[in-house]
């Protein structure tokens, strides 16, 4: 009786501090988990940013006047004048294009330059990602395209 | 005293357990890491690359936009030449003068071709003149009756250049020039480098 007490007690103590060194490996296994998510959402939110600058940057490129505006802003919220004028196209978490509580923003400031031969349209294309009331660029683009006066 | 039917786990089965979950765990989680920051990588390189594209665009958008002010600055000068009858009043004659090519434009000046045509040969010569003074510019060979056709390149970072070649159209033409192509080239061509490996990425951004 004793010895099956002594076996009994030794299977609990080592079911203890197994159950102790599996959270505690636990804890650092988790840790490794979650860095490997937030890398992979940092890489996705970086792909998607950039195929959305190049959308816009392309449709800059295709301008045939200077007046004209990039498809893609169509539907984005104009704000500043004259010669800048300035764009920002909100989306949510999984990029859909939303007007309240995004999670993503589009700016993109149109920079018209005139000169004696054209005007050179430069737009700046930069993409944040907002979170917890702080700002953080996730990507950023210049697109030009030189138009001449006929 | 054993009981009959009873299992009995012995000491040490639930260590070999826990061994056993927690090296799974941890090779996974070494793996989903090493995943996931590779893929960072190739985003992160992608991104650069695409960056460093339209970088080299936008500066080919800049040298249009100096070719098109050349162009507009040598038919005024033209203009002004065939009206005065000499060069001298012109912009540019500074840099007319130090061209061979003068003297072909000295004598259209005084010839007796028509005003127009005499404008129409001089804006070529003093197109021609004036693009090839700019770094980076080179006319390709052509006859005299074909169209002015130039290449410039422009650095597109990562081992790539864009390669832009247009043609100067002709004077009293609406379309001072037109571009004829726009190339992305990789600097380094196959059997450059030793054992004819081709290396594929540099990890160098244009400044």
């Amino acid at each position: 009786m004793k010895h099956s007490g002594v076996q009994y007690n030794s299977f609990f103590i080592e079911i203890i501090l197994v159950i102790l060194f599996f959270s505690v490996s636990v804890a650092v296994t988790l840790q490794l988990f979650v860095a490997a998510n937030n890398r992979a959402q940092q890489s996705s939110d970086l792909s998607v940013a950039v195929i959305k600058a190049e959308n816009i940057a392309e449709q800059v490129k295709s301008l045939s006047t200077a007046d004209a505006l990039p498809k893609a802003l169509d539907t984005a919220k104009p704000s500043g004048s004259g010669d800048t004028p300035h764009y920002s196209i909100g989306y949510d978490k999984e990029w859909n294009e939303t007007e309240s509580d995004p999670r993503y923003v589009v700016d993109v400031t149109m920079n018209k330059a005139k000169s004696d031969g054209g005007t050179m349209v430069i737009a700046d294309i930069s993409i944040n990602r907002l979170h917890n009331s702080s700002t953080e660029s996730l990507y950023r683009l210049n697109s030009a395209k030189y138009l001449p006066n006929h | 005293m054993k009981r009959k039917g009873s299992i009995h786990l012995s000491v040490g089965a639930s260590s070999i357990l826990m061994i056993f979950v927690v090296l799974c765990l941890t090779t996974f989680g070494v793996l989903s890491y090493v995943t996931a920051n590779a893929d960072a990588k190739i985003s992160t390189k992608n991104a650069e690359m695409v960056e460093n594209y339209y970088a080299g665009s936008t500066a080919a958008e800049k040298q249009l936009q100096q070719v098109d002010s050349t162009l507009l600055a040598a038919k005024a000068d033209a203009e002004l030449a065939v009206e005065n009858g000499n060069v001298d009043a012109t912009k540019y004659d500074a840099s007319y003068k130090s061209h061979d090519q003068i003297h072909s434009v000295v004598d259209i000046i005084n010839g007796t071709l028509p005003k127009e045509q005499k404008c129409k040969l001089v804006y070529r010569s003093f197109s021609e003149m004036l693009l090839t003074s700019i770094p980076g510019f080179s006319i390709d060979a052509g006859t005299d009756g074909e169209p002015l056709r130039f290449t410039y390149v422009t650095d597109a970072g990562s081992g790539h250049h864009l390669e832009t070649k247009f043609t100067v159209n002709p004077y009293g033409d609406s379309n001072r020039y037109t571009v004829t192509s726009k190339k992305l080239i990789n600097d380094q061509t196959v059997g450059e480098t030793s054992q004819g490996n081709l290396q594929l990425w540099q990890g160098n951004s244009a400044k």
